[in-house]
This record gives structure tokens, sequence and C-alpha cells, in this order.
């Protein structure tokens, strides 16, 4: 690694010392000029981290509550070498992260957090309301010849959907992947994405997710889901530095491929939301579109997972919701063809250690991305009821056909009872609601398109079939 | 009925495309014969033919000797007063060939900008399912090059009608620009047969190369290098067009307005999209009503794709460049009105008694495949009672944009 041009002369920083009651410090490393974001991510049982990006030399320092404490370095500034990336070399380079990145794991109950005079969302002790969106970069992928228009909200409408989504209110944001999608350089005779950073660096993923996102990185903690598009081959190193919850190392920050083998997966962890709910957290990032063979070593990782999701999912008197990226019993829509079914890789290893039933006994319901549309399935099996919510501002996919072809199930010995679907960008919402929860789905105005209310392992939606826009 | 049947005495319409020469290095595997593509084609062009070659391509492209019996040329129903399309004088959305009577089976796309058609390929990206085709030349994607291009119209019977390439080879032997191909392409360029077909393929490349064939001088062209605006139902119309909850029609007609590189709005993807178009019970073929034209799986067959059938009802997606100063639309010409084309995506499904007989949906396609026609891309997957994604006034505005892709000849013909 080598060190970025931070501010050196400022490199000696002093001790904090914040002036009473108005958030002004003398703390050089806690000005607000330094830190450019801060942000709350939720990890293994909860435990609320925060983190910032900040381009002085040492870590702020952060109030809470009535203590004060410096944070500690998480990842340094600095550009790893080119690795090997998801496109041609000449069209990658490496990946420069300009500003440290600070974290502090902060008291579950912690009613107040600043940096500087940013104040940080704090997780709630019973959230009413969560947030869930997915797929919401703005792709830039020379192979596809897709060029996506940043600049326009209308076409990426991220911005949009964050403003809309952080008016709601969220007391959590459950984010499930793909962050990130401007992977290629913008041909210069294109306005509509004219000027955009691309590669893998934290310009990226300031421009795809942090800059966009503020107003729902500012209203509440996130829980951080990985998707395809955070593996180690493309964004996973920004991944690693800014999002994932679990500890940094240079074994798991994707700079080098000889890691890519363990970096591509993480284990699963539970976040509880409140005493009766828990969000469990699979990390799918490297799953490939074929089933897998019983000795292939991403099977042997993704059953040990599995196992583990089983253990999570044991405990009593808990409504467990199984979070990943990969629809598992979802659909992929095919332009004139019925819809492909869930992601095989994942289904062969889930058929494996949970036969038939594919998720463990108290698993209620899976939410997932990737597909970019909105899909809320309910099952006549005794399968959990299953939420897409891939629709948040990357290209749009095709819509599944309405009416839904009978007898279509997302994997064998499934049946499918009811689906609720739409391709028009949007978001959703988790409302409590007694002992469960309410699903809303939402335009990026914040019309809302569908209600569904969860009863056990089954929803039932208030409209069926396809939602126009 | 077997689909070898249903094409039994089948004749093809003409579509002159050219091939874009593709690296073999993208390659990443093969479905049958056809190359699995790492990556799309980037932005094609501009071409840059020699105007010798381009000059005697033109020629041949307007040699009424060129068919049997003489009197039809490639430009008979590739019309340059009609944006090179038309139908040679029919008036049913097929073009007549060179006999009195008989008729093709689809309508004459036009030959403009065919030079910017990629060979077939096939290509998945990341998020995909599985790799889907694109590229080829004809609607159905057959040819990759020229020469096997201007073979399949001078045989054909329903159009060119010679009997064989020597009898295509002898003509051009006896041509008043003869002596130019032998200057262009060697003194013993003419032969041989196949050799007297390669020269007319290259040179034919050329013309169709050529800025004559790929103008671009539309007045949209203009507006996206800040030389011309557009009016506010255009403007309605553009938008739209784009919009993924409305037309939607930049999914597959794609384009890029905020490029000051025309050639990045191609206003197609080049893939294949079945759309279940009504049958055009005026033509003749149809009067059988064992008669269809399958499309892509034709060629998925010829080329080895595994479950060929899925493909039958497919169909290339055209430019809409000049796509206003058609005779007729679609592939098989049934709709004499562009508005009616696009307030055929609106309404196909909502009303389908408006566009079919006895409102049955996809009757240009065998029972066992209209399953192939996609009721997945918006605004087509509407269900009978649901509000169409356009009204009359968007389809309007997007019938106005739409005129602002024809290019500067024809601007006042449309």
């Amino acid at each position: 690694m080598t060190p970025s041009p931070l501010r050196a002369a400022l490199a000696l920083a002093a001790t904090a010392a914040l002036l009473a009651g108005c958030g002004t410090t003398t703390d050089e490393a806690s000005r607000d000029e330094h830190v450019k974001y801060a942000w709350v991510v939720l990890g293994d049982g909860g435990k609320p981290i925060a983190r910032v990006a900040t381009d002085y030399a040492t870590c702020p320092n952060i109030n809470v509550d009535d203590g004060e404490t410096r944070m500690l370095l998480r990842a340094a500034a600095g550009s790893a070498a080119l690795r090997t990336t998801a496109s041609a070399a000449a069209d990658s380079k490496p990946s420069s992260f300009p500003l440290n990145t600070c974290e502090a794991t902060l008291p579950t109950n912690a009613r107040l957090a600043r940096v500087g005079t940013k104040f940080l969302p704090l997780p709630k002790a019973e959230p009413q309301r969560v947030l869930v969106l997915a797929d919401t970069g703005c792709r830039l992928k020379k192979a596809d010849n897709a060029f996506q228009s940043c600049n326009d909200t209308e076409m990426w409408p991220l911005a949009q959907i964050a403003a809309t989504a952080a008016a709601m209110k969220p007391d959590l944001v459950l984010h499930i992947g793909d962050y990130h999608y401007r992977e290629n350089a913008c041909p210069a005779d294109i306005a509509g994405c004219k000027d955009s950073p691309w590669g893998y660096g934290w310009d990226t993923w300031e421009a795809d997710l942090f800059k966009p996102a503020a107003p729902l990185l500012a209203a509440a903690p996130w829980i951080v889901v990985r998707g395809n598009h955070e593996e180690c081959a493309r964004a996973g190193q920004g991944w690693f530095r800014l999002l994932d919850t679990g500890p940094y190392s240079a074994a798991r920050s994707c700079d080098s491929p000889a890691n890519d083998d363990a970096a591509n997966y993480s284990a699963p962890y539970a976040v509880p939301l409140g005493s009766d709910t828990q969000v469990i957290v699979f990390d799918s990032a490297k799953a490939g579109k074929a089933a897998l063979p019983l000795t292939d070593p991403q099977f042997l990782a993704y059953q040990k997972d599995f196992r583990t999701v089983a253990t999570l999912a044991a405990k009593a008197r808990t409504t467990s919701l199984f979070v990943n990226h990969h629809p598992i019993l979802g659909y992929a829509p095919i332009a004139g063809s019925a819809p492909a079914g869930g992601n095989a890789a994942l289904l062969s290893v889930a058929a494996q250690v949970n036969p038939s039933a594919y998720y463990p006994p108290g698993i209620s319901l899976a939410l997932h991305g990737h597909v970019h549309d909105f899909q809320a399935i309910n099952f006549s099996s005794n399968h959990p009821a299953t939420f897409v919510s891939g629709n948040g501002g990357d290209n749009l996919d095709v819509a599944l056909p309405d009416p839904f072809p009978a007898n279509l199930p997302p994997a064998p010995g499934v049946t499918l009872d009811k689906i609720t679907h739409s391709v028009t960008f949007g978001f959703m919402v988790m409302d409590r609601s007694g002992t469960g929860w309410t699903f809303k789905a939402y335009t990026k105005a914040g019309k809302l398109m569908a209600t569904c209310t969860q009863s056990l392992n089954r929803i039932a939606c208030d409209k069926v079939g396809f939602l126009a826009g | 009925m077997r689909v070898e049947a249903l094409l039994a005495g089948v004749a093809l319409a003409l579509v002159l495309a050219l091939t874009v020469p593709a690296s073999a290095a993208d390659v990443v595997a093969r479905i049958g014969v056809t190359p699995q593509r790492a990556a799309m084609p980037g932005v094609t062009g501009p071409f840059n033919p020699s105007p010798g070659r381009a000059a005697l391509g033109r020629l041949a492209f307007f040699d009424p000797r060129l068919s049997e019996p003489a009197g039809t040329s490639c430009a008979s129903c590739h019309d340059p007063a009609k944006a090179f399309s038309g139908n040679h004088g029919s008036r049913i959305g097929v073009p007549l060939g060179s006999r009195p009577g008989l008729l093709g089976v689809r309508n004459t796309p036009s030959a403009l900008y065919a030079a910017y058609v990629p060979p077939l390929f096939f290509y998945q990206d990341d998020d995909a399912p599985a790799p889907t085709p694109f590229g080829g030349l004809f609607a159905d994607g057959r040819a990759d090059d020229v020469p096997a291009l201007v073979r399949h119209p001078l045989l054909d019977s329903n159009e060119m009608h010679n009997r064989s390439l020597d009898a295509v080879a002898a003509k051009l032997r006896g041509a008043a620009y003869a002596e130019g191909l032998k200057r262009e392409f060697g003194a013993g360029a003419l032969d041989t047969t196949p050799g007297a077909i390669a020269a007319l393929g290259r040179a034919m490349e050329s013309f169709l190369q050529s800025r004559e064939m790929a103008p671009f001088s539309s007045r949209y062209d203009a507006w996206v290098q800040g030389k011309a605006s557009l009016r506010p139902q255009e403007l309605r119309g553009l938008k739209l067009f784009k919009n993924p909850d409305k037309g939607n029609c930049a999914s597959c007609h794609k384009f890029n307005e905020t490029s000051s590189n025309p050639a990045r709005s191609m206003f197609t993807d080049y893939g294949f999209d079945a759309i279940g178009v009504p049958r055009n019970r005026a033509i003749p073929a149809n009067r059988n009503a064992g008669y269809f034209d399958p499309g892509l799986c034709i060629t998925a067959r010829a080329s080895k794709w595994p479950d060929s059938g899925q493909w039958c009802g497919y169909f290339r997606t055209p430019s809409l460049r000049n796509v206003a100063v058609r005779e007729r639309w679609m592939h098989n010409g049934v709709f004499t009105t562009l508005r009616d084309a696009v307030a055929f995506y609106a309404t196909r499904s909502i009303e389908p008694e408006r566009w079919y007989r006895k409102g049955e949906l996809f009757d240009d396609l065998p029972e066992r495949y209209r399953g192939n026609v996609n009721a997945a891309t918006l605004p087509y997957n509407r269900r009978k009672g649901m509000q169409p994604a356009l009204n009359d006034d968007e389809i309007d505005a997007i019938v106005a944009f739409l005129r602002t892709l024809t290019d500067a000849p024809w601007a006042g013909r449309q």
C-alpha cells in the first residue's frame, strides 16, 4: 500500500476537545471539512458500528452520549496494485482510496453519537420501519455497451429514491446488495455519464452510493448485504473498506486475487429487529448460475453457511428473515420465455442442506435483490414467502408475465400461490404490525403500489399480478 | 406441421445488409456454430469505403439486368425514393418480385444503415440467465457476410429469380461495369462464378458503407449535435420513447440522445424479439392456413442451436431510422400506418380484437410457438382490462419523435 497524499502538515493531529454545547471542536481530525461521510452499519448481533471516511491522517473523535473516544483506523487510505477485475485489463485500473475509513463500535443502547457536528443515526430497541432497497448503482459497463445516464435522475433515480425514502423516516435501512456499477469509463461523447468516475475506487463508491444515498445514510443505520457487484474482482475492495461489518484485514480486502477464495465468502450473521424479529445476512456475492457439484469448494462454503443459518434461525420465539442478494425461491424474467427460477448454485446447496424445504426451520420470509424488479411471492407449499426488491436505480429488467404461468415453481417441490410484481423504479418499506410486519412497495416518487401483510411464513398482498408504475 | 415444412416454397425478402468484421479474440464459447462473445460490439463506423468500389456497388444495386427476367434491381424494392425501402409497387405489405404477380413474404426493410448490423453472435451479461442472440443479416439473422447476403435475393424465386449463381455471374460479365469490377478486384475476378459473386458482394459492401447509405442527416442527428432543436411534442415523444414505465421503446430500439455521436443512436440493439404481430392475410402465401414465417428458428436450426424451436416467431429488431418513410410496418407489412405500429405495442393484449381476427392473439404463429411471444417487456405486458401504458396523445408524441429520425433526403416525404 502506498500512502495517499493526505494533509501531512496536519498529521500531528491534536487530541479532541469539543467546545461545550455547539459541536465545534478544536480537534482538527474531527472537523467537518475532514469528515466527508459518516454512517452506521449494524453487524453481528446488531452491533452498531460507526464509520467515517476522512481525508485527515488521524481518525476523528466520536462523542457517544457523554463520552468521547477516538475512532479506530479501519482501512488506511491507499491504492493497491492493479488486480484482475471483471473487465479487460485495458479497461481496469488500480482502485484508489484517498480517504481513511475509521470506525467505532457503539453501545447498542447509545442515545446519541456525533462526529464533529454530524449526528449519527442510531438503532432503536424496537425498530418500527425498515427501508429495503437493492441494485442501486449506475451502470457503466463497456462489455454490455451500457452507459446509464448517471447524470439524469429520471434514468438513474437513486437520489430521488433516497430522498423519498428518507422522508418516510425509517428506523433502519436494509440494502440487499449491488451498490456499485460504475465499472468502466464513460465514453467521451456521452454527456449522460460525462465526467463520471469509473473503476472500483472511492470516487466511484462516492458517486454510486455515498453522495446520492446521503439522506438515507443520515436517516438510519444500515444493514448491508453483499451483492455480486461486490465480489472481489469487482467492487470487493470498497465493500471491505466501507461496508463489511467484520474486521478488516489484508486477507479480507480483495486487494490480492490470491485471497479471493476466502474473501468472496462471509459467515452469515443475525441482526435483531427488536425482541421478536431478526435479519439473517447471507453473503452470496460469488454465487454462479449453475448447480454445484457436491465437492465443489463453493458448494462446501455455502453448505457451511446454510448450516450456520440453521443455527441462527433456531432462535426461539423469533421471526427470522433470510436476506441475501440472489433470489432463491424467486424468479428471473426472460423476454419471450417462461421465467427462470431461483439461483441454481444456491438452490443446489440449499436442497442438500434442507431437502425439499430449502430453508431451515425458523426462516419465515426471504428477501433478495439482483433481479431488477419488485416481487412479492406467496407459496401454498410450506416455503417462506419471498420478496425481491431490486428496483433501486440500475437499469430495470423486463417484467414477469401477467398472468403468471401456472405450475411454474421457482424450484422443484415448491408451489406458487400468488405473485405480485412490478418493474418500475422504487423501494420497499417494512412496517411493524402487531407481531409481524407489513410490506409496502413504493415507486421512486413514493406512490404506494401494493401492501402485503405477513402471517408466519405467508404473505397476503392487496394486489396480485403486474403493477404499473 | 414441422417447421421445415412451413418453409417449403417460401421465399424470404431481401434485407441488404453487411457484416462488420469481428475479432475472434472475444469469442468465449460457441452455441452451435454461432460465437458467444465476451462483449457487445462497440460503436461501429464511420466507414471509409473506396469510392471506386462504392460506385461499382451502386451500379450493381441499380442494375435491372441482374434479375430474371430483367427489370428488377435491388433498388426496385429498396427504393431510393422511399429511403431505400418499399415494395416494388405492391400495396399489400410485401414486395413484388421480378415476375408479375409473385410476391415475397416479408416487408422490405430499408437498406440504409445496413452496414452497421454486426454478424450473428450470442452475448450474456453477468446478470442475464442465458445468452441471447444478436445481429446477423436479414430479419432472421441468417447471413453473416455479403456474398451470402446477395445470393438470397438473387436466387429467390419470388424476388430476382435467377436460376443459379452461374447465371448471375454471366450477367456480371456482360455488365457495363464489368471492366470496373475487374480493375478493382483483379483481371480474373469475373472468370469464375465464386469470384464474380464475391466481387459483387464486396462492391455492394462498399456501397452500403458509403455516406449515401448512412447519411446521419436527420433532425434528430442535428439535434444531438446541437445544430437543431426539436419541438415540444417531439421532445415529449422522446421522453416517452425511453421511459421504462411508458413506451419503453429504447429497451430494444437503443439510442443515446446524450451522445453527440449519432452512431450511438441506431435505434436498435440488433437483438431479436417475438412480438406477435397480426397475420397479414393479404400475403399470398398466407392463403395457406398452415403457412407461417417462423423467423429466427430457421437460422437457429441451421446453426445447430439447442432447442431451436424456442426462437420461432423471433425477428431482429430493426433500426427505426427513417421509419416514418416506410410504406408498411412490421416484418410482414401488416400495418399501414406508423401510428398503428406504435399503438399496437401499447394495446396488443389489452385490445386483441382491435389487432387480431376474432381477437385471436399471435395469429401469425402456430399455436405451439405462441408461448415464445414476449409478454414480459413493457408496454406489451398488459392484460386485457388494464390501462394501456400509452394514451392517444402519448402515441402521437412518440410518432412525432419518430418522424425526427428521417434523413434529410426524405424529410419532405414522410
